[in-house]
């Protein structure tokens, strides 16, 4: 228990070091010599320095959205397991719990964004929303297959059992395809190039900052702050579908063969520190392949964005039609 | 080898879905040039434990005409097209997308009633069926090409997929076909593209487009190209 909440402590605490890998990795494949990694620490630190300035039009709604948005965040992450070790708090259903929350934080960044009055941000949520609806369709494709391999609810039980029940029942391809539609997903929802650019200047094509150009001081870095966290859930559920399953791991002979459990507050596991040390270069490749990604393409046009999730969205019916039977 | 199998099988089903959701023809063709490789690998894959040279030599042959030759030549005859984008068509791009998820649960469907087990290339339940639903996905696909879009390169693009999925059927059937049989169907498949081609390249220097609807004016040429597609899906069908 105390393990874990631990090792969910330091993931927190780095997970803006983990971002800085993106733009590292960027940079590296451009020839410049990029940001130092602790550079989101500065920005946040500067943030959290600064005053706030409100708009005159506002409610409280904006003034609350990013502390929901985080406090949303980080109750999620309680529930992510963490390389194979099952996460802090679990219960029946709490894969819904998870991404209703995911939407909680988000349905309040679009109403702050909203409640400003500029009518590009309006834009922006308009966009924001339509674009994550077409996500969610994917996700829940996703858990409605898992749940089809595992009859059970909680998100742990699908990345510990699920995945070897995928082992033993196909291939290796519906893993890689689930990765492949999951990380399609990660690129939308976090607002990464091919979907959106983060470095946009252009209000008009802006999808996600366009959203929080009202925000200043604290409030901006709470905001940085959940979208770096987002991206290492997304990334640690992505690690944790492609971790070695505990038959390949335990071929090391120095790492004991993991008893896989589940329910609540059953963690009497002991973390083989190497499997945790798969899971970390499994996290950073994600980072390192997201940052690929962006320096090798453009962003796509926004009416084109419906048809990026398309894709992943057969690549999973695929994964489902190929762990139907067999 | 199942893992290759089905990883083998299920890229043929992306491309379909690709091909189906793409819209700039050099994509097109190079998605079925692709799949026609990926096609003409795969019975070998099937027949694995044992492989007869001449059915490895055929294979290689097969990959050649399906994987660079045709598609070579579709894309030398679209390099002087004004216009290498196929703008509207007839049902539109994420319905078409949507449409191919449909046609490959139809395929599943359908392969799951017929009773499949007795058949030579059946390894597995899930290579099996998967293989039929493959096959039978690629002839909708090919199909609903062939009748939804205008320009005629996708036309015959729709028409090699099918074709595609004919061979992919007939592996299942008989694990291979007599090769001489192929070998016409081949012959017959390369002629048709080469005629296409001709046929592509007049229509561009008439109307400075490949647009097909054009030809509507001009019956003569239309039902020219139509007759061409159409022999030579007809002699795979009696080779089935």
């Amino acid at each position: 228990m105390m393990r874990q909440l631990i090792l969910l402590l330091i993931f927190i605490i780095i997970s803006p070091l983990l971002y800085a890998i993106i733009s590292r990795t960027k940079a590296f494949l451009v020839g410049k010599k990029g940001i130092p990694f602790l550079f989101n620490y500065y920005t946040l630190i500067k943030l959290f320095r600064k005053n706030v300035i409100y708009s005159k039009t506002i409610t409280p709604i904006f003034k609350v959205a990013p502390i929901i948005n985080l406090s949303a965040i980080l109750l999620v992450l309680m529930f992510l397991p963490l390389g194979n070790l099952s996460p802090l708090l679990s219960f029946k259903g709490d894969v819904l719990f998870i991404f209703y929350l995911l939407t909680l934080g988000k349905i309040f960044m679009v109403l702050a964004g909203v409640d400003t009055g500029s009518s590009f941000e309006g834009m922006g949520c308009a966009r924001e929303v339509f674009f994550s609806a077409l996500g969610e369709i994917v996700l829940f494709l996703i858990f409605i297959m898992f749940y089809r391999l595992t009859n059970q609810l909680e998100l742990s039980s699908y990345f510990v059992e699920g995945k070897l029940i995928l082992h033993s029942k196909a291939t290796l391809i519906p893993i890689i395809f689930i990765s492949i539609a999951l990380f399609v997903i990660l690129l939308l929802e976090n607002a990464r190039v091919p979907v959106d650019d983060p470095l946009t200047h252009l209000e008009l094509t802006m999808i996600h900052e366009v959203m929080i150009l009202d925000y200043s001081g604290p409030d901006l870095g709470i905001i940085h702050l959940t979208s770096q966290l987002k991206m290492f859930f997304y990334a640690a559920l992505i690690s944790n579908l492609l971790m070695p399953v505990t038959s390949v791991m335990s071929i090391v002979p120095i790492i004991p063969v993991m008893p896989v459990t589940s329910g609540m507050f059953s963690v009497d596991v002991i973390l083989p520190f190497s499997q945790l040390i798969v899971f970390t270069a499994i996290l950073i490749s994600v980072y390192v392949i997201v940052g690929v990604v962006e320096s090798s393409m453009g962003r796509y046009q926004l009416k084109r964005v419906p048809k990026f999730v398309l894709s992943s969205l057969v690549l999973v019916v695929l994964a489902t039609i190929l762990t139907w039977r067999g | 080898m199942i893992d290759l199998q089905v990883g083998f099988l299920s890229l043929i089903l992306l491309l379909n879905i690709l091909t189906l959701g793409s819209s700039r023809l050099k994509i097109l063709i190079k998605n079925v040039a692709v799949a026609g490789t990926l096609v003409s690998i795969l019975p070998l894959l099937f027949s694995y434990p044992k492989i007869a040279a001449a059915s490895v030599a055929f294979a290689a042959v097969m990959m050649l005409v399906k994987g660079f030759i045709i598609p070579g030549l579709l894309y030398f005859s679209i390099r002087k097209v004004s216009d290498p984008i196929e703008q509207v068509p007839i049902i539109g791009y994420h319905i078409s997308v949507i449409i191919g998820i449909v046609f490959i649960l139809l395929a599943l469907l359908i392969s799951s009633k017929l009773s499949l087990h007795h058949l030579p290339s059946s390894p597995t339940t899930l290579t099996r069926d998967l293989l039929f639903a493959t096959a039978i996905s690629t002839i909708f696909v090919g199909l609903f090409l062939l009748m939804t879009r205008w320009k005629a390169i996708t036309q015959v693009l729709g028409y090699l997929i099918m074709e595609n999925g004919i061979y992919l059927l007939g592996t299942i059937v008989v694990g291979h076909m007599p090769y001489i049989l192929e070998v016409a169907v081949l012959l017959d498949l390369l002629v048709a593209v080469m005629i296409m081609g001709i046929v592509l390249l007049n229509i561009n220097e008439t109307f400075n487009d490949i647009d097909t609807s054009l030809l509507v004016a001009r019956s003569g040429s239309g039902s020219r190209s139509g007759m061409e597609s159409e022999s030579g899906y007809s002699k795979d069908q009696q080779n089935d």
